[in-house]
């Protein structure tokens, strides 16, 4: 991930925090920035980083004294600058932040805080460009600043010294901030959060104090749990499942979710619910099982500190918080909790349906345990496969896929939608997208198959994943299938395949050796390719669903 | 003090212990003014003390910081 960093102020100090985990390019200087995005020869240009970062002081850009027509003049000039930069570099993510202006004037009582005006019309044409242009976001280092306030934010010593602005701390903050944004797009989310129920989502012990006296409601004490809710369903809807481990009675906590008014949670929020008096070590180790996800996708919430302890003992992949003592706390604690394990540049549509998609998942599995035969299972399913050459509107969609798909993905290759945008638009390769979709409802796109052309009489299958909930089924074989008979009809002769060895993807290890492939290499990391000579295809492959080309 | 040159070696980017504190400016080369600045805004931060301006001038070897934290 190559990162750049323009600003209209010395910001040496953060370049080098940021040097430490980053590739980074930083112009020479500090009153270059729109140089830099102009110059089609700049340091920047040539450099054709990932992600811009422009950082702008505010009392450096804008000469306050100036009537405010000149200086809505202006900032449309710096605006225009940032779009045309935006413009002319579709796969670069540039982030500019909302503007900054300290209120140190002197002043009477009945003069106008100028400043106010000016910050809010540069938040409007942030806006604009946010709308306008999937490649631009706003970098909200007010809410930064407001955290802490501008006394520690900013260094008049540091200023005064070296002509920096930003205090260590104000640097720390704006590091971290950076690491979400960029951790966002690397798609390292988490996938699931873990709630403990008494003292967690509401105040008391649903056992001992009952659904009269436990602490949740509108107003005063209750309304820490209620909204701690709030933003827990929030985050349910930007695509993170939901989940409960608690030691209690079964029916004593259902009666909450049934019967409290003020719940904002309900039952079908979560995807699953572990209330038993089983250790909650095993309960999260089932959860993990059952939803196919591993262990270090978790994150686990509870009050009590003897169990947060236990399961960072027993179970270190899992991610446990610290509680916070005071609860009045509880909801920023969550919006932090999310900012630093879940955030996410954008939910997809597949993200806002997650929940039913794994709750389905579960009823395929009771029906299967009541079906005679696991064939007659499948064939009973009405599995349908579409598959289609991926398009603009897939892009999204086809990149998360590469990053977030550990155990069925045959290569583990990452990409950005910056790289398969330019598959799209290669000759060279073919991108391939499928969705799965079957009595129990719809999966989304659940698979994706990159082909690189290697000449006019090989490919190679340079990705081949398929998102867990669809695994076990044979769609694999009749995706494969798919391919093979596609690039025979356009006159190749030969596939070539891989398999990369990573933590996580042992099971599809020999896949392609049960597909039929000849391997022909193996290192001694365990990376293997394979061949298969389209003339010999094998076609006693299980088919047990229907496959449509779109 | 095991703050102190904790703040010195992950600044300076080198192993600088206690031995070291008789080291000056034009000793070290990776203490630049950029560094300079770095050390005096972390112990300002890390130890919630103010260094102040007149003396920084004066500052020339790792030393000269102990006398602000406090020791």
């Amino acid at each position: 991930m190559k990162i750049s960093l323009l600003s209209n102020i010395n910001i040496d100090l953060l370049a080098k925090k940021l040097r430490r985990d980053y590739e980074v390019y930083k112009p020479e200087g500090y009153g270059v920035w729109v140089q830099e995005m102009l110059n089609k020869n700049s340091g920047l240009n040539n450099y054709n980083p990932d992600i811009v970062f422009i950082l702008l002081d505010g009392d450096e850009l804008i000469n306050k004294d100036l009537d405010i027509v000149y200086i809505r003049k202006e900032i449309d000039t710096n605006i225009g600058y940032i779009e045309n930069y935006i413009k002319n570099n579709i796969k670069t993510h540039v982030f500019v932040n909302n503007l900054d202006l300290s209120i140190n004037k002197v002043q009477s009582i009945k003069d106008i805080r100028v400043e106010r005006i000016i910050q809010s019309y540069w938040y409007e044409k942030l806006w604009d460009l946010n709308n306008k242009y999937g490649n631009f976001y706003i970098f909200d280092i007010k809410t930064l600043i407001e955290s802490i306030g501008r006394n520690e934010f900013y260094s008049k010593k540091l200023w005064y010294l070296g002509g920096i602005k930003f205090s260590s701390k104000g640097d720390k903050l704006i590091k971290k901030e950076i690491d979400r944004c960029v951790g966002a797009f690397k798609g390292q989310r988490k996938k699931c959060l873990i709630l403990d129920l008494d003292n967690t989502l509401w105040g008391g012990i649903i056992g001992e104090d009952g659904m009269d006296r436990i602490i949740l409601s509108e107003h005063k004490e209750g309304a820490r749990y209620k909204d701690f809710q709030k933003r827990l369903k929030e985050i349910k809807n930007t695509g993170v499942i939901l989940a409960v481990v608690s030691k209690n009675n079964y029916d004593d906590a259902l009666e909450v979710f049934k019967n409290h008014k003020h719940m904002i949670l309900n039952e079908e929020d979560f995807v699953l619910m572990k209330i038993n008096w089983k250790s909650k070590a095993e309960n999260i180790r089932e959860i993990a099982e059952e939803l196919n996800i591993g262990l270090d996708s978790l994150v686990f919430i509870d009050d009590n500190p003897v169990e947060r302890e236990s399961i960072k003992s027993q179970i270190p992949e899992v991610v446990v918080p610290e509680f916070p003592d005071d609860t009045a706390e509880l909801e920023k604690f969550i919006i932090d909790i999310y900012n630093d394990y879940f955030l996410s540049i954008k939910a997809t549509e597949e993200d806002k349906k997650k929940t039913n998609m794994y709750k389905q998942n579960f009823n395929r599995e009771k029906e299967m345990k009541s079906t005679a035969s696991f064939e007659e299972f499948l064939k009973n399913l009405n599995t349908k496969i579409k598959i289609w050459k991926a398009k603009e509107d897939d892009i999204e969609r086809a990149a998360q896929l590469t990053q977030k798909t550990n155990q069925f993905n045959l290569t583990t290759k990452r990409y950005l939608e910056s790289d398969i945008d330019r598959f799209i638009s290669s000759d060279k390769y073919d991108v391939y997208i499928a969705s799965i979709e079957d009595k129990f409802g719809d999966n989304g796109k659940v698979s994706l198959i990159i082909i690189e052309k290697n000449d006019d009489k090989t490919v190679k299958i340079d990705t081949f994943l398929m998102s867990c909930r669809v695994m076990g089924r044979f769609i694999e074989e009749q995706i494969i299938d798919f391919i093979e008979d596609k690039y025979k009809r356009k006159g190749y002769e030969k596939i070539i395949s891989y398999y990369y060895p990573t933590r996580k993807n042992k099971p599809v290890e020999t896949l392609f050796e049960d597909l039929g492939y000849i391997l022909v290499d193996k290192d001694k990391y365990g990376n293997k390719s394979y061949e298969l000579l389209l003339d010999k295809i094998n076609n006693e492959r299980k088919k047990y669903g229907e496959l449509m080309e779109l | 003090m095991d703050k102190l040159l904790e703040i010195f070696s992950d600044i300076l980017e080198i192993d600088i212990h206690e031995d070291d504190l008789e080291l000056t400016k034009e000793e070290i080369e990776e203490w630049d003014s950029l560094a300079q600045i770095q050390i005096i805004a972390e112990i300002e931060e890390q130890f919630g003390v103010s260094i102040p301006f007149e003396e920084i001038e004066t500052i020339n070897k790792l030393g000269d910081f102990l006398k602000y934290i406090g020791k």
